[in-house]
């Protein structure tokens, strides 16, 4: 009863606290006079490239007089409150970059601020969204470019503050040779030139890859697959029409050419002959638009996205030509199909299928056939001798194992039982490797950019995050969350992943004089504890004005609730055991 | 108190405790925080697309609907789809391999602790206050104190790394090639060989511990100077002494045996031993409710069943119950 009653309440609470944040969230609450610059901020302990970093920030911040109080909280716990109820301060997270801006745009859009959209922060601003209609439907990669640096401009005072991009540092037994290096490093899923060329013997059925991964991949279907482990894997066994150059330009991979209409609304392919599926059947025009069809109709998880959403109809002009008519010309589709592992699956297999189907014996047309699976230990493939790349793939046969653990995974490597594992070596590791004859440590730019927001819907004040920009040190998070092993950013694009469309003129070198200034300015004078209390701005401030005295804090009752309810459970059953264990002795 | 008597009593136990957790294993995990469409599917979701998986896995129906349709479910054998493994049935997980490998190695694992540690509790305790037993006590009291992950990354640094003796991770070398029965047994044994020897070091002093207390403690029993006075030698007393702390050995085994489906998470993260308890570290972090119901399931099953067989051992072990006393 109690229960039923404490369950009904916290659910209205949260329906309560959604319809809140909906209706107030952009009206000048804040600050009220006397509020403190504190803020609460979440942070995810097993991911520590950005909570070393809020670490750092909090430290950072408090020379300036703003109070970070981390919560440490799993994923859990965390992602419902900064993506559905909106219930939190500020965070600190990262999220993965590719060369397809959209996402990133997205996540600024007034509509996206809603549960369950990707613009978690509730940022709104009219003059930005209608910048970013603009750059998501023009038609000219100049103009493209100049809005989406005036949108970084904008965004530059907003409430997501990027801090680095991580560098990729991956460990790789020293005989293996020719691997192409690209943003994500040598074995991300958007580099498909590694695993073609890379070898280690000029006797083939000597080039064994093994490959550690920390966790068993998630699922072998192609329409479903969301965790990046199982779209690396895919990605051997099928392909898409386009793939990305070492530079991450859109180059033919299944189609061999296209062309675009003057109006930037037509893409016609064309597909390269001869490409055969593992089981012998030819890869035809038939099967490009039943993926796109099934996959788009079906609302499978990779065909969610920049593609479908722009392509009104997939048309079979022959069996060798497909054309995707859009509602809207975009500069970025090209680059969205090449990023959005959309494999092209064999129509004969599939038509009668759900698109849940477990695909126990995935047949594509990569360089590398399926050839079993123990689940949550590993995955074997091997080469494909009729691949459509003539003299690929070198490596004869790919071992996926699974290896939970990261000291154990390098230990592995180093003892020569696998040749490299999934993504990068923690940095605490690599000083190690560097001094082993036997790896090598390559470095590229990875896929993270580590940043902290700030909830817009509470706090809407420019000026805070513009002194947070000033007050924190870049190069300090890098060095003492990532071991040096980052690129400091500045703005929600940036050069690595998004060439040119990056606006390198915004830069925020470390001066915390600054920030203090901008602080003083906004209103905000230290406090007794030096955390700064909010008086005003300075020309309507008067010395004699009494400072209202801090208000209690309030009571988290969150908090509470996640420690008691374990604490009780442990309790109740601690009891019961014991009282079980009394009995039987008695 | 007659055999089947006995029997029919804790079988009715038995029934009542399976129903009882057939209707919480439902109801205990959706207390859990988190939502699973979050950790299904991609963050950057649309809404149209997470509701059309609530639909897919009955999530948008009401609860009740949601548990009748459990109901049903398990009453065929069915305990539905994985939230995380899109596409595979949990009784595919859970009842494969990895059930497998976690009882051969916890089922080994208990029983050299069992016994080495009811050993070593015997002398130790028989000989209590002598340097042996002040020795033994003291190791077996600091091996109890050190966290299990920090002992398997112990060995498994020394034996696995260093000496390089055992393989330091996976439960086979062998992986999609044919190999011998006889080679395969080998090497996964082999690959058993750690974290066996971890789990066992992390369960021997709880037998020992209790043992050496017990035994120490009827020293001064009536009975023993009795037996003592009669002349018998040693062993014949230690055999007297053993009937009665096999009991506790029993109570303790039937207290471990949740352990037998459930695995050691740290122990299996650490070795790459591929069983239930990484599924279940996995399933907690990704609210994936089915999973976490099946091995709910199967552990309370163990449980009981486990207690059921220690109550049928008591009953030939302690005399008294036959006798209906002190129970």
């Amino acid at each position: 009863m109690l229960l039923a009653a404490a369950l009904a309440g916290s659910v209205l609470g949260g329906l309560l606290l959604v319809g809140y944040n909906h209706l107030t969230a952009y009206a000048q609450a804040w600050p009220t006079k006397g509020a403190r610059l504190s803020f609460e901020m979440l942070s995810l302990p097993w991911f520590p490239l950005s909570d070393k970093a809020a670490e750092v920030v909090a430290e950072q911040l408090k020379k300036v007089g703003i109070e970070i109080r981390l919560v440490k909280l799993e994923s859990a716990a965390m992602y419902p409150r900064i993506m559905q109820t909106f219930d939190y301060d500020a965070f600190a997270l990262a999220v993965s970059q590719s060369p397809d801006p959209t996402g990133m745009l997205n996540a600024f859009h007034s509509r996206n601020a809603i549960p369950g959209g990707s613009n978690y922060w509730g940022y709104r601003n009219p003059a930005v969204d209608q910048l970013i209609d603009k750059v998501l439907s023009s038609n000219s990669v100049e103009e493209a470019k100049r809005i989406a640096w005036k949108i970084q401009e904008e965004l530059s005072r907003g409430p997501f503050i990027p801090l680095y991009i991580s560098i990729n540092t991956q460990v790789i037994r020293a005989e293996w040779k020719n691997y192409t290096l690209m943003p994500g490093g040598i074995l991300e899923a958007l580099n498909r030139w590694s695993i073609l060329y890379m070898y280690k013997s000029d006797k083939p059925e000597e080039n064994v890859f093994r490959i550690a991964f920390p966790a068993d991949i998630l699922t072998l279907n192609p329409f479903t697959a969301t965790d990046l482990r199982s779209i690396w894997v895919l990605g051997l066994i099928y392909e898409p029409l386009v793939a990305l150059s070492p530079d991450l330009r859109v180059v033919p991979w299944l189609a061999e050419r296209w062309e675009v209409s003057p109006d930037g609304k037509v893409y016609t392919f064309y597909l390269k002959r001869g490409v055969r599926f593992h089981d012998g059947k030819e890869l035809t025009a038939d099967d490009v638009v039943f993926t796109y069809e099934f996959g788009i109709r079906n609302k499978a998880a990779r065909f969610i996205g920049t593609v479908s959403e722009l392509t009104e109809r997939i048309e079979k002009v022959d069996d060798y030509t497909v054309r995707f008519v859009l509602k809207s010309p975009s500069v970025f589709f090209l680059t969205s199909l090449a990023t959005s592992y959309q494999f092209i699956a064999p129509k004969h297999i599939w038509a009668d299928k759900n698109v849940t189907w477990a695909n126990p014996n995935p047949i594509g047309t990569g360089p590398f056939k399926f050839v079993s699976r123990v689940p949550g230990e590993s995955i074997v493939l091997e080469r494909n001798e009729n691949y459509h790349i003539p003299g690929t793939p070198k490596i004869a046969r790919i071992v996926v194992r699974v290896i939970p653990e990261a000291e154990t995974r390098y230990y592995s490597i180093k003892r020569g039982d696998v040749d490299a594992e999934r993504y990068a070596t923690s940095y605490t590791l690599i000083e190690d490797a560097k001094k082993d004859p036997n790896l090598k440590v390559i470095l590229t730019p990875d896929i993270w950019l580590v940043y902290i927001a700030f909830n817009y819907r509470r706090y809407n004040d420019t000026r805070i995050f513009e002194a947070i920009n000033y007050a924190i040190n870049r190069t300090e998070i890098i060095e003492k969350a990532a071991g040096g092993y980052g690129i400091p950013v500045y703005t929600i694009l940036n050069k690595e992943w998004h060439k040119d469309f990056a606006n390198t003129n915004i830069t925020f070198p470390y001066d915390p004089k600054r920030a203090v200034k901008i602080l003083e300015e906004a209103g905000w004078v230290p406090g007794p504890d030096g955390i700064r209390v909010y008086v005003g701005p300075k020309e309507v401030t008067t010395p004699a004005t009494p400072t209202p005295t801090t208000p209690p804090p309030t009571t988290p009752y969150t908090s509470i609730a996640i420690v008691a309810i374990p604490v009780v459970v442990v309790v109740v059953i601690g009891v019961l055991l014991l009282t079980k264990y009394r009995t039987r002795r008695g | 108190m007659r055999f089947f008597e006995y029997l029919a009593s804790k079988l009715a136990y038995v029934f009542l405790t399976i129903l009882v957790a057939c209707v919480a294993a439902f109801f205990v995990f959706r207390l859990l925080p988190g939502d699973p469409t979050l950790s299904m599917l991609d963050p950057r979701l649309d809404p149209e697309a997470r509701r059309e998986i609530l639909r897919t896995f009955g999530l948008d129906r009401p609860l009740p609907e949601q548990f009748a349709l459990y109901l049903v479910n398990l009453l065929r054998g069915e305990l539905g789809y994985s939230f995380s493994y899109i596409g595979t049935k949990v009784t595919e997980l859970v009842l494969g391999p990895r059930l497998f490998n976690t009882v051969v190695l916890m089922s080994l694992s208990i029983a050299i602790s069992a016994v080495v540690g009811t050993v070593l509790g015997l002398v130790a305790g028989w000989r209590a206050g002598t340097a042996l037993d002040r020795l033994l006590t003291g190791f077996l009291y600091l091996l109890f104190s050190l966290p299990v992950f920090w002992i398997a990354l112990v060995i498994q640094f020394y034996l696995g790394y260093v000496l390089g003796v055992l393989p330091i991770s996976g439960t086979t070398s062998y992986h999609g090639t044919e190999v011998d029965p006889w080679l395969y047994l080998l090497d996964y044994l082999r690959h058993l060989a750690a974290p066996m020897l971890t789990v066992s070091i992390f369960l021997i002093p709880g037998y020992y511990i209790y043992i050496r207390n017990t035994v120490a403690a009827l020293g001064n029993e009536d009975f023993v100077f009795a037996l003592k006075a009669y002349g018998l030698p040693e062993w014949r007393i230690l055999r007297n002494i053993l009937r009665h702390v096999l009991i506790h050995t029993v109570s303790i085994t039937a207290n471990y045996s949740p352990l037998l489906v459930t695995g050691a998470v740290f122990t299996e993260t650490v070795f790459g031993w591929n069983g239930i308890g990484r599924l279940l570290y996995e399933s907690i972090l990704k609210s994936d409710y089915p999973v976490l119901q099946g091995v709910f399931l199967l552990t309370i099953t163990v449980v009981v069943v486990a207690n059921l067989v220690a109550d049928i051992a008591y009953y030939f072990i302690d005399p008294r119950i036959k006798r209906g006393v002190g129970l």
